[in-house]
């Protein structure tokens, strides 16, 4: 006899799932029955069970050491079907929705229930993307409920730890070539039983990580927090029942499916959407195996079929093969991004449960980097290319609600990120290492309606602005923060602007060993977004640099120099100085941090909306004085011509030499402008020469020859023959 | 069921409608009868009198006209099939990295990707931007299944709607046999 719902085998309930949910709605449910007898007893349920995911996380979040979960709240509850899919989810880190379903479909699919046995009071722990999550740097936490003896439900929880041991310090690995470096593995273990973890579990995090107590702390919280749950459930079965709860499960999966179907028919289009993309991979020099050691670009063609059905179909065809570096992704990691960005765009008011999945399909070519058929692929940090999936599908949909109407509703969801990881060895002798999750603050796209914010949350954060700066210099340790501020001419430019980057300034202070590590979305040697939005122009990506003459800070200790980015560069320029800054406009290994070195990140700026020229000349006068922008910017990109008010330190416009730099600028567009035609008809030549740059080259050449449909739309549209290209 | 006038999407549209109005908008739920209003009020914006059937771009429009459905700007020039990529149609203008640098500061100056622009060959608004590697095929960003649209989603009648489907490359098949 098996411990799920009457006697069944958890085996049996997936399989069974499985082959009603074939039907189109969830485990076969076409009617919402108990929603139809008596609506707000069923509503009061759903609330019951939501509350408990809410209380959990608010009581328990202040348990945590690691300020990512503390003050940022990456942690999320929630309530799961014996058979995985969820019906309730906290507030938090919502991209992980199918996470926690993937550990507890592996828990029943390996067949545990028979093989260890599944008892209450057990804890399992999972952080391996193999096994369905995103990136090592999440725990998952999962406990199953019991009523008489029947495993009634689960209760999952997810944490990113800020330090995870590894090749470098943080949580990323972004140089980990191989999974085998990627940080601590816990791959769907059982770690403790009778509510209580193994000693020997608690020794594990503390033998594995640079800074176990951040993690070992998270780990406790969330136990607690599921323990508090499990509490709720049981005072909630008491007053409805338990066939009632069982029953108001399956409902609610099956209603988060029918309002994602409402959704996607009401405020979008059926139709294709191409949103290509390129993530290069920067290595060549930074330590890495020798296989490894190479500079190239990744390519990641998404395309999205919103079908006349409502489904929306992401597919990867055409994706670059898996690679030797640490942005590979396995199911869970791609499922979470896609889920994520239409929770965000579409369903950010709705009731988000598993059922909305059942209108979904994902693509992913097998051996590609979507899906690898080598099970020890470098997994570290997918999220550089994750978060930027997240960006580009809501590029889709915002052109999908733009035709519908719903101009209210288009967001690009801001992920243009970096990331400062770093660790070693204190003054004072203790081991240190960090994430700096100060990133989450990403600025935004412009919007049809508006410009895009500075420093928004990021899609995967929901509490982030970030203004507790010092929070971090308790982990980072042996730094300190200088000088946080707008970068300008740094935000995609248009009618209405994107938010404008921003960056970060520190000084080391007496490490006894310190090494920085910078990784992020893509890079700094490309643009984020593949295309600006209706004229707007595309942001710039970030960029990672360090100044090790002590000199320098000397200099800004006197007042000699103002501890700012702009001004900072400025000053290593107009001095001759360039020399003293290591730029990389993507990811650096281990840049070693001696005393009185500053460091910085500039992040990455949100994508333009609309044509420059059309945006209000006041505006654009607000921006100059504001420092987002820069007169010269001012006049050749927006043709807004300003006058210098010494007395009042001011820009104002004048209006007529305005209008006539306007009527220049269309003039010379005119002039510079080629048809495509003819500008197709020398790069198709370009192309046939070989004399495009090596790394495209490269790219082309790799993704011709390993799929079909790529081929066929290069060599399409330049009409050019396969040899042509491959030589 | 949410409802708005004809005045407030217009509002809406010419960006006067303040944003505590939008953002109470954003907080309901959404109005089913937006779209018609939306095409109305985009009538006001040009001044030539095709049917509009959809608004995909700040400046383009799938119109109508006789038996085929064509992108036309709001200045009044048309580009074609809807179904080919409109941008094969348009000018364009690949910026060198120097011509980058006037948008961008430099730390952040892109190196590997180029960014191609494409303006209307009557008005020259700057109309899209990409920012793609050398040598990647110019991106058809949006095609709508407008036979599926009207006919499966809004339930309204349309005659003679095309067959879904890219032709994009038809465009340069031509191109290529003109050689």
């Amino acid at each position: 006899m098996g411990i799920g719902w009457n006697g069944k085998s958890l085996r049996e309930m997936l399989d069974e799932y499985e082959a009603k949910s074939e039907s189109g709605y969830y485990y076969g449910i076409e009617e919402l029955k108990l929603r139809e007898d008596d609506f707000f007893k069923y509503e009061r349920f759903y609330y019951r069970l939501l509350n408990a995911t809410l209380e959990a996380r608010e009581r328990v979040k202040f348990a945590c050491a690691s300020p990512g979960t503390r003050e940022l709240g990456e942690l999320l509850f929630l309530v799961h079907a014996p058979e995985g899919e969820a019906a309730a989810i906290s507030l938090g880190l919502m991209a992980h929705v199918t996470v926690v379903e993937n550990v507890i479909k592996t828990i029943i699919r390996e067949n545990y229930e028979e093989t260890v046995g599944i008892r209450d009071g057990d804890i399992f722990v999972d952080n391996d993307p193999y096994t369905g999550g995103a990136h090592p740097a999440d725990s998952r936490l999962i406990v199953p409920v019991f009523h008489e003896g029947e495993l009634i439900c689960w209760v999952g929880s997810i944490s990113h730890e800020l330090e995870i041991g590894g090749g470098t310090p943080g949580s990323f690995n972004p140089f980990a070539v191989e999974s085998f470096t990627c940080g601590e593995r816990i791959s769907v273990e059982r770690v403790g039983e009778k509510n209580q973890f193994y000693p020997w579990f608690i020794r594990r995090l503390r033998r594995n990580s640079r800074a176990p107590d951040l993690w070992i702390l998270d780990e406790r919280a969330k136990l607690s927090g599921c323990l508090i749950i499990k509490e709720r459930i049981k005072e909630i079965i008491e007053e409805f029942g338990v066939d009632y709860f069982k029953q108001a499960l399956r409902e609610l999966i099956e209603e988060g499916r029918r309002d994602m179907e409402a959704r996607i028919k009401r405020q979008l289009v059926p139709g294709k959407y191409r949103i290509p993309h390129f993530c290069p991979v920067l290595y060549k020099g930074e330590g890495v195996p020798p296989h490894a050691d190479r500079d190239y670009i990744i390519h990641l063609p998404l395309e999205i079929e919103i079908t006349p059905e409502a489904k929306i179909i992401f597919s990867y065809e055409g994706a670059s093969r898996w690679g030797w570096h640490s942005f590979n992704m396995y199911p869970g990691a791609l499922e979470s991004a896609l889920w994520l960005s239409l929770i965000e765009t579409l369903l950010y008011d709705g009731r988000v449960t598993s059922g909305g999945k059942l209108q979904t399909e994902l693509i992913r070519p097998i051996g590609s980097i979507t899906n690898p058929d080598y099970p020890y692929a470098g997994d570290g940090i997918p999220w550089v290319i994750l978060t930027g999936e997240i960006s580009m599908s809501s590029l889709a949909i915002y052109l999908a609600q733009f035709a519908r109407g719903y101009i209210e509703e288009c967001i690009e969801i801001g992920a243009n990120w970096a990331s400062l990881e770093g660790g070693g060895i204190t003054r004072f002798g203790t081991s240190f290492g960090f994430t700096n999750f100060e990133f989450s603050a990403c600025a935004q796209g412009a919007r049809p309606i508006e410009d895009g914010l500075v420093a928004a949350a990021a899609p995967w954060m929901p509490e982030t602005d970030t203004g507790n700066a010092e929070i971090w210099e308790i982990v980072l340790n042996t730094a300190s923060y200088l000088y946080r501020g707008v970068i300008r001419n740094s935000c995609g430019h248009g009618k209405f602007i994107g938010g404008p980057a921003w960056g970060s300034l520190w000084v080391s202070w007496k490490p006894t060993v310190f090494t920085i590590v910078a990784s992020g979305s893509f890079s700094g040697m490309i643009s984020y977004q593949p295309f600006g939005l209706m004229g707007g122009y595309p942001a710039p990506s970030w960029s990672f640099f360090i100044i090790r003459n002590p000199e320098i800070f000397e200099k800004i200790s006197n007042g000699e120099i103002y501890p700012g980015i702009v001004e900072l560069f400025e000053h290593t320029k107009n001095k001759g100085l360039d020399e003293e800054i290591e730029v990389r406009k993507g990811f650096a290994n281990s840049r070693m941090a001696q005393d009185r070195s500053i460091f910085g990140i500039i992040y990455g700026g949100g994508v333009g909306y609309g044509d420059p020229i059309e945006r209000d000349p006041e505006k654009v006068a607000e921006d100059v004085n504001n420092g987002i922008i820069t007169e010269e910017v001012a006049k050749n990109v927006y043709g807004v011509v300003l006058e210098y008010d010494e007395s009042k330190g001011v820009y104002s416009v004048n209006p007529d030499e305005t209008v006539e730099m306007r009527s220049k600028i269309r003039e010379n567009r005119k002039k510079r402008g080629r048809p495509v035609k003819e500008w197709w008809m020398e790069e198709r030549k370009k192309i046939k020469e070989g004399k495009l740059p090596p790394y495209a080259i490269e790219m082309y050449k790799e993704c011709i020859e390993f799929s079909e449909k790529f081929r066929d739309e290069f060599t399409k549209f330049w009409q050019i023959s396969e040899k042509d290209i491959m030589g | 069921m949410v409802e708005y006038s004809s005045e407030v999407i217009e509002k809406l549209l010419k960006g006067e409608l303040p944003i505590s109005e939008i953002q109470k908008m954003q907080m309901e739920p959404k109005d089913p009868d937006r779209f018609d209003k939306y095409i109305k009020a985009l009538k006001q914006h040009v001044d030539w009198d095709d049917e509009i059937l959809m608004r995909i771009h700040e400046h383009l429009y799938i119109i109508k006209k006789e038996n085929n459905y064509v992108v036309k700007c709001s200045c009044g020039h048309e580009f074609g099939d809807y179904r080919e990529n409109w941008k094969l149609k348009a000018l364009i203008f690949v910026r060198d990295r120097n011509e980058l640098e006037e948008l961008y500061p430099e730390p952040l100056t892109p190196e590997w990707s180029e960014l191609r622009e494409f303006y209307c060959p009557n008005c020259a608004t700057l109309l899209w931007t990409e920012a793609l590697i050398p040598g990647y095929p110019i991106n058809f960003d949006f095609l709508p299944d407008i036979k599926a649209f009207f006919q499966e989603w809004l339930n309204k009648t349309l005659e003679n709607v095309p067959e879904f489907k890219d032709l994009s490359s038809e465009v340069t098949e031509s191109w290529a046999k003109n050689e």
